[in-house]
């Protein structure tokens, strides 16, 4: 089964081009690493699954659902109710505390009851290993910590996709793991996910493809050992030898 | 120098005008913090025409005297064959005068909110309206109270001048005091201090709630 459709995608803003000609599918259970230099669109094409960003031409399709670049904004939230993501900078709400923040969904969007959500919600966080925390808010936690309460804000939607946008860059060193760690879980566990990462090894370790773009294409779609021992083109073997260590 | 013992005895009329200072700002004060956030609301559509009229009614009543705007709808409108006696014209005026410097408090703190934060709401699924009521406004609460409060305090100082109007409130009924006992100064730290008293309120109102919105930050 497929869950993220890509047909002949682009997006422009305003005269500058950043997608061009996307197409790839995304069935079910699998992880996708997207790779490429900075400016790729990388992060554009993660937020067009969710439609952050609209896409201005071809067809897109999540969990069954097409969405048109015209599509309104009634469908844009059905859309997304699907779609998990998180964000480079968290972006936790820090007026709510860690629990609260992982309730808001179910309870605002699902209309879940407050008791039920409050369960489900403290069970995620222990998922992630985040029980004793429950109640502190965004502030008074680390960046690991605020990073795996905003995965389990998105699993709480019970979504049928995980983005992940650069979701270990704004992390020191020591907490990159913590969060890597809780990925990898959720990739075992079965969960589809893209992953827009600068951790090459991680890349290698959980995706079951890689997607290397430049300049806004897609210039290479391949298994993870055969890409990073050996790149069919130029580009990708000029980008391996600058982002891997020798 | 100050007779003191005249003070007290004006002060129980004083205290009753007073009462009128006050219903007429608490009433204007809440028809301006509503008005001021559908403004402030409005600005911010990306619809373009609402944005413009909001955009219009901030110039016009910000850029133009409170006083002429209270003689305008005391004399003016009436003209028009829509009578107000002059304690509703005083509220409405000052209601909607203020509403303009409200809705640039509002609009600024809305937009003092990272955009990550109604992305990250959005993402979630919630609604557009939603996303204002449970994510946006209740974080633009602490940037919006200083200013805010500071607005409130100039709306009860303004408030005076709708003596000019005759409705009895606190300055009318002071001046009435001086005109009949040539008592200004008296009659003026009488008043001075009552106006004092009234912001004062307001001022430890805000200190309260600053610390009840303190949640950001780490303890």
């Amino acid at each position: 089964m497929t869950v993220v459709s890509f047909q002949n995608v682009s997006k422009s803003f305003g005269e500058r081009q950043v997608l061009t000609d996307i197409t790839f599918d995304v069935p079910k259970g699998e992880v996708v690493s997207l790779i490429g230099p900075s400016g790729a669109g990388k992060s554009t094409l993660l937020r067009c699954v969710n439609q952050l960003d609209r896409h201005t031409a071809g067809s897109i399709s999540v969990a069954g659902q097409s969405i048109s670049p015209s599509c309104r904004q009634r469908d844009l939230i059905q859309l997304r109710q699907h779609v998990g993501m998180v964000f480079q900078s968290f972006n936790l709400w820090p007026h709510l505390s860690a629990i609260g923040n992982v309730m808001e969904g179910p309870v605002t969007v699902l209309g879940t009851p407050r008791a039920q959500a409050r369960e489900q919600a403290a069970a995620l966080l222990e998922q992630v290993g985040l029980s004793a925390h429950a109640s502190k808010y965004p502030g008074q936690l680390s960046g690991g910590q605020q990073q795996r309460v905003a995965i389990a804000r998105a699993l709480a939607m019970q979504p049928k996709v995980m983005l992940f946008d650069e979701a270990t860059s704004a992390l020191d060193p020591e907490m990159v793991q913590e969060v890597l760690g809780v990925m990898e879980k959720l990739a075992e566990s079965g969960m589809t996910m893209l992953v827009v990462t600068h951790e090459m090894a991680f890349a290698r370790r959980i995706g079951h493809r890689v997607i290397f773009m430049v300049d806004g294409q897609i210039v290479e779609d391949e298994r993870p050992e055969t890409f990073f021992s050996a790149p069919a083109t130029e580009r990708g073997r000029t980008f391996l030898s600058r982002a891997l260590p020798t | 120098m100050v007779n003191w013992h005249f003070v007290a005895h004006i002060m129980p009329r004083l205290l009753q005008a007073c009462g009128v200072t006050l219903e007429i700002s608490m009433a204007a004060l809440v028809m301006a913090t509503c008005l001021g956030l559908c403004i402030a609301l409005a600005r911010l559509s990306s619809v373009r025409a609402i944005s413009l009229l909001a955009w219009g009614y901030v110039w016009i009543l910000r850029g133009t005297p409170l006083l002429l705007q209270l003689f305008a709808v005391y004399y003016a409108v009436p003209q028009s064959g829509f009578r107000l006696d002059p304690w509703s014209a005083g509220i409405l005026t000052l209601g909607l005068n203020s509403a303009a410097y409200f809705s640039e408090i509002f609009r600024a703190a809305i937009q003092s909110v990272p955009s990550g934060q109604a992305e990250a709401a959005a993402a979630v699924g919630l609604a557009p309206f939603q996303i204002m009521r449970r994510i946006v406004l209740p974080q633009a609460l602490k940037p919006a109270l200083p200013p805010y409060v500071g607005q409130a305090i100039t709306l009860i100082k303004n408030s005076s001048l709708v003596s000019v109007i005759a409705v009895p409130d606190l300055m009318l009924t002071a001046q009435s005091i001086y005109s009949v006992t040539f008592k200004v100064t008296e009659v003026m730290v009488a008043t001075g201090i009552l106006y004092l008293a009234i912001t004062t309120v307001l001022q430890i109102a805000q200190a309260w709630i600053e610390r009840r919105l303190s949640y950001y930050t780490v303890r």
